[in-house]
């Protein structure tokens, strides 16, 4: 609100300091604008907050909750010659605002303004479909154990003289389950731009964006319990995005220059969300408490935190209009991308201490673009990214078993105590590394491409592009080293004739490594691996069957959800048929495939097509009416995968 | 597994100045959504082919023989009706606006939404209708 009052206090002042010009101007009309003024009648009732997530159509609708709501607006329009100013603004709610506002003083200062505010439903999880308890008979209060045969799977439950089990089995509780979730968006845009007399060749704008987030919304977590209990909680959000920086033009004969700096905050003082975890117990007594990273001697953990963040970004950008028919163009990126919050509680699990995540990213290309006879337009253009983020050095928190077992052992002097290679032991355990990061690449991307309008109403096009992806650390993420793509586009314009154009667009693309995880998923024989954690301190300790060894380095699967082929063809066309009636239709067809993934196939299909018509029949009458249809399907291997802990 | 989604969407849009300070204005939109992931059909893989687990399981006393079904892929069958989405939702509102020559106007719209939700899932269903009338003074200067 203090900013609607800068606005509307600058629109007043505004209007007292032309005030000599309106009473001097009569000829000419330098003040108009309207005012307006009702209410909003919520005929249906109001949206309770009972009714949880009933938010169907209403997601951004801030009126539903209230019965009666006011609207208040108007617009106003100066022109003094010296001194012009405009603003637009409506107000139907507090979560429901619209400002625009222009003020500029005789074209040398212009400074824009534009607030909205709006207001955001959330939905609600009433995490049923987390439950997952069928199996047990000694059922926890208020749990009901499954009974009978299913008809999908033929499994019978609880056939009598089953003792306890339950202890893959998965609780739920919704701490706040009536609250109705949303967030209110607050978004101020505006800038100032200079303008020096008689020195059009040089310009300079201060940007400023502010975005605002607040409200509540759901956060969950596992219960002090830990992954047998889920539990959500009410989170309140108060998140802001600062933004602003300088911008400034300079033209010297055919060349022009722009430069701009971009200065942006993350920050937030959402409601720090904990929790504080039991020491893990297994089924039959054993403590789990050295195979865990947290120790709940540490204090309590947070939950459900969004990082905040810096950002810099420097951004130039160069043309030169070599001659009439060859045209420069240059651009350098710099972006430093800094994560302010991976510190404090968080550092007992990276052992991170005091550092922040940086990603820095260094962008430059070019583009020459060429009439090299009457008609016929090439360009060569060529880009290159080099992605740096930040390594990360790991020290994992090596607990030791309590005494009630009489176990006070490491994990990973259990495993060499129960005959495992220590060797093998330090490679599964990894007590401290770098995790160096997967972002970290080298890409570069070059083209050519060309239009010919080879008749009066018609022009062909083609283009071909090469790309390629290099990863620094492919080797410890397992993927591709590097990711070569091949990419054509083919297309005509025709413009039949008068009123009646065309426009086809086909496009291949072929991927050599295109993105993927190897060994992801799937183990050789479909024998699922075989499982850890059995209840004997021998089966425990055993390092063939701990989760790595026995299921995680058995999958063979390489996954993707990235295609290595692509086929793609656009049909527009246009159609005025007469002054009175515009047509317009499109269709675009794309078949995408992976099968590069070892018989396990990916691919996609993606139909899309629509038609727009707008007549005008008579005078002062126009109609318009327009269909889209979007069918898309993705055929997937799914390999299941299995715990037991 | 095929995964799909499709959705229809009609929009129109009729605006008439009946007399140059009359006007009427309606919109009408009507979008149908639908996803799905084929139906899982996993055959049971008891026994688990793991020999010691299932030694176990058949060999203590006093545990439960249906253990292994814990870890049985079977068991994932129906998740696929999780991923249903089926719901539809039309938009209408009409409006209109008179001006007179004093530079006084009035306005009265009304909107209507209703959502269809055929297959609620984890947010509960989200169906609704909702109906608002505006009504509103303008001063032209």
């Amino acid at each position: 609100m203090k900013r609607i009052s800068v606005l509307i206090t600058v629109a007043v002042l505004a209007l007292a300091v032309i005030g000599a010009s309106v009473c001097a101007a009569e000829d000419e009309k330098v003040f108009e604008g309207s005012l307006k003024a009702g209410a909003t009648w919520n005929a249906q009732g109001r949206l309770h907050a009972d009714e949880g997530g009933s938010k169907g159509g209403l997601e951004y609708n801030a009126l539903a909750a209230k019965r009666w709501t006011g609207v208040f607006g108007g617009d106003l329009r100066v022109n003094s010659g010296v001194l012009d100013l405009s603003f637009d603004g409506l107000y139907r709610d507090l979560n429901d605002q619209d400002y625009e506002g222009m003020l500029s003083l005789g074209r040398v200062m212009v400074y824009k303004a534009d607030y909205n505010r709006l207001y955001h439903r959330l939905g609600h999880v009433s995490l049923d479909n987390l439950e997952a308890h069928v199996f047990s008979t000694n059922k926890p209060k208020g749990q009901k154990p499954r009974t009978g045969t299913d008809p999908e799977t033929g499994i019978t439950y609880n056939t009598g003289g089953a003792n306890t089990i339950g202890t893959a089995s998965v609780y739920h509780t919704d701490r706040d389950p009536t609250n109705q979730y949303a967030i209110s968006r607050e978004l101020l845009k505006h800038s100032v731009a200079f303008h020096i007399p008689n020195v059009p060749e040089f310009d300079l704008t201060l940007h400023h964006r502010f975005e605002q987030r607040k409200g509540d919304r759901q956060a969950m977590t596992n219960s002090k319990c830990r992954a047998c209990h889920i539990v959500s909680d009410t989170k309140e959000i108060k998140e802001t995005n600062n933004e602003f920086g300088p911008e400034l033009n300079l033209r010297i004969g055919t060349m022009a220059f722009n430069y701009s700096f971009m200065h942006r905050e993350f920050n937030t003082d959402d409601q720090e969300m904990e929790n504080l975890y039991n020491n893990t117990k297994g089924k039959v007594g054993e403590d789990f408490l050295n195979r865990v990273q947290y120790n709940s001697a540490s204090g309590p953990l947070p939950y459900a935190e969004v990082p905040e963040n810096r950002r810099n970004k420097h951004n130039a950008k160069f043309r030169w209009d070599i001659n009439g028919h060859t045209t420069l163009n240059a651009f350098y990126l710099y972006s430093n991308n800094k994560n302010t919050s991976t510190r404090g509680a968080y550092d007992v699990l990276t052992g991170n201490y005091d550092d922040s995540l940086k990603l820095k990213d260094n962008t430059f290309g070019g583009r020459i673009t060429a009439r090299v006879m009457p008609g016929l337009t090439v360009n060569i253009f060529g880009k290159y990214q080099a992605l740096d983020n930040s390594d990360v050095y790991v020290e994992k928190v090596q607990n030791r078993n309590n005494t009630k077992s009489g176990d006070t052992m490491t994990l990973a002097e259990g495993y060499i105590a129960h005959g495992a290679d220590p060797a093998a032991v330090e490679e599964y355990i990894e007590p401290e590394y770098e995790r160096l990061s997967g972002y970290d690449s080298n890409n570069f991307k070059v083209g050519v491409n060309a239009a010919w309008r080879v008749l009066r109403n018609l022009k062909i096009k083609g283009e071909y592009e090469f790309a390629e992806e290099n990863r620094d650390h492919y080797d410890v993420h397992s993927v591709p080293e590097s990711t070569k793509e091949h990419l054509f586009k083919f297309g005509a314009d025709y413009h039949l004739m008068h009123g009646l154009k065309f426009a086809l667009d086909y496009k291949m693309a072929f991927i050599d490594d295109a993105y993927r995880l190897n060994n992801a998923s799937c183990t050789p024989d479909g024998s699922y691996g075989r499982y850890a954690s059995k209840p004997n301190a021998a089966d425990f300790y055993d390092l063939d069957r701990a989760y790595g060894p026995a299921i995680y380095d058995k999958r063979t699967g390489d996954r993707s959800n990235r295609p290595d082929q692509i086929y793609e063809v656009k049909f527009r066309t246009y159609w005025n048929a007469m002054s009175m009636l515009n047509t317009s239709f499109h269709v675009k067809y794309r078949y995408s495939k992976n099968g590069e993934l070892d018989g396990r196939d990916w691919s996609n299909n993606l139909l899309m097509t629509g038609l727009n018509i707008m007549a005008n029949p008579i005078r002062n009458l126009t109609i318009s009416g327009g269909y889209t249809y979007m069918y898309d399907s993705y055929d997937s291997q799914y390999c299941i995968a299995i715990y037991d802990g | 597994m095929d995964y799909y989604t499709e959705a229809h969407s009609f929009v129109a849009n009729i605006a008439y100045q009946i007399l140059p300070n009359w006007n009427i204005t309606t919109d009408f939109s009507w979008t149908i959504g639908r996803g799905d992931i084929d139906k899982l059909d996993f055959d049971s893989m008891y026994p688990t082919g793991d020999a010691k687990l299932d030694a176990y399981t058949m060999t203590s006393a006093g545990q439960n023989p249906l253990q292994p079904y814990l870890y049985d892929v079977a068991y994932i069958n129906g998740i696929d009706k999780y991923s249903n989405l089926d719901y539809q939702q039309i938009d209408f509102s009409i409006g209109t606006s008179y001006m007179l020559d004093s530079g006084v106007g009035i306005g009265l719209n009304y909107y209507f939404t209703h959502f269809d939700d055929d297959d609620p899932y984890v947010y509960g269903d989200e169906g609704n209708t909702a109906q608002f009338v505006m009504g509103y003074l303008t001063y032209a200067f």
